[in-house]
């Protein structure tokens, strides 16, 4: 997605042509959507969030100076618009509050998920993604996913660029923890099934 | 030892995130964001914001304040009006208002202490509005 047919939608959605905003919506709807999962950890919720996202962006087209890329903007505005849908419904999402360990084995690991189909296997990685708290879920899914820059997420989540980096170091370290805790239960689980 | 380690987890985990892949919203999804742009769009065309007074209206009204103010500067108008009794300004004098304003004394330190006061509330106006403007938009 290279970023000037990003300018080239925008400008025509400015000049009054609804459609392009179509498209600008299908190119990033899957991302939004997923930032808006990680910090809600509720499909219909999510959806909504996302949907608020873009009719929000729509509305503020013209103060996007592109300054930075869209998708950033884009992605600051979903960050936020959750995090006030939180705080809107009062409500508190629970996640496992697993310490910070060094104990996992990523070789292990490694065949445990190359053994699994993959439809299987993506269940199971994002399964334990969701586990995570929300900051670190975004963190990673823009990190590794998205491949941004800690600048550009420092920009989308308002945390300074350090912080990130610190966060990135544990939030993995959990991810690790928590998958090997899944896998284990799952491989257990399908032993009884046999 | 320990940062092989890391770059082991750090290559781990961009592997799995990429193999798992984004969520999918679900398939009207677009369709309904389209839907609600154009109903927007439609609300505000309605409810768009007209002044009370117009700007032509506004003009009219300074023209004849201004006519007003110059005609009673300018004119030569009698402005003692016959029927008001001659107020004496020795009465007014002897009210001294001001003068007991200016008997209390304050301590220095509630002097300061308000004014400090007052100062950062006025800071923190400052503060709170850059806040509130930075939440949408990217520096």
């Amino acid at each position: 997605m290279s970023q000037k047919p990003d300018e080239h939608l925008i400008n025509k959605v400015i000049k009054g042509e609804n459609n392009a905003y179509a498209v600008l919506v299908d190119r990033y709807k899957h991302m939004v959507y997923t930032l808006a999962l990680k910090i809600v950890k509720n499909r219909e919720d999510a959806e909504e969030v996302a949907q608020d996202t873009f009719v929000k962006a729509y509305s503020a087209l013209n103060e996007f100076k592109g300054e930075s890329k869209f998708s950033t903007w884009l992605y600051k505005i979903a960050y936020y618009r959750s995090l006030d849908y939180l705080k809107k419904n009062k409500r508190r999402v629970e996640t496992t509050t697993i310490d910070i360990s060094e104990e996992y084995n990523i070789a292990s690991m490694d065949d445990a998920l190359d053994g699994m189909e993959i439809k299987e296997r993506a269940e199971i990685i994002k399964h334990a993604i969701q586990e995570l708290p929300a900051d670190d879920a975004v963190l990673i899914t823009l990190y590794y996913f998205e491949t941004l820059s800690m600048n550009e997420i420092s920009k989308v989540m308002g945390i300074p660029a350090n912080t990130i980096k610190v966060r990135l170091f544990r939030g993995r370290k959990r991810l690790a923890k928590i998958l090997e805790n899944n896998l284990e239960q799952e491989i257990i689980h399908s032993y009884g099934r046999e | 030892m320990e940062e092989n380690k890391e770059k082991q987890l750090d290559d781990f985990v961009k592997k799995i995130v990429k193999s798992a892949g984004l969520e999918t919203p679900s398939v009207g999804f677009t369709q309904n964001i389209m839907s609600k742009i154009v109903a927007q769009e439609a609300k505000s065309a309605v409810t768009v914001y007209q002044p009370l007074i117009s700007k032509k209206s506004w003009l009219i009204l300074a023209t004849i304040t201004l006519l007003l103010f110059a005609y009673v500067i300018f004119g030569k108008l009698d402005l003692t009006i016959s029927w008001l009794p001659n107020i004496n300004s020795e009465v007014l004098n002897k009210i001294g208002f001001m003068d007991a304003l200016s008997q209390i004394n304050l301590p220095n330190t509630a002097v300061y202490s308000l004014f400090g006061i007052i100062l950062f509330f006025y800071v923190q106006i400052i503060f709170l509005k850059i806040h509130l403007e930075s939440r949408f938009t990217l520096n």
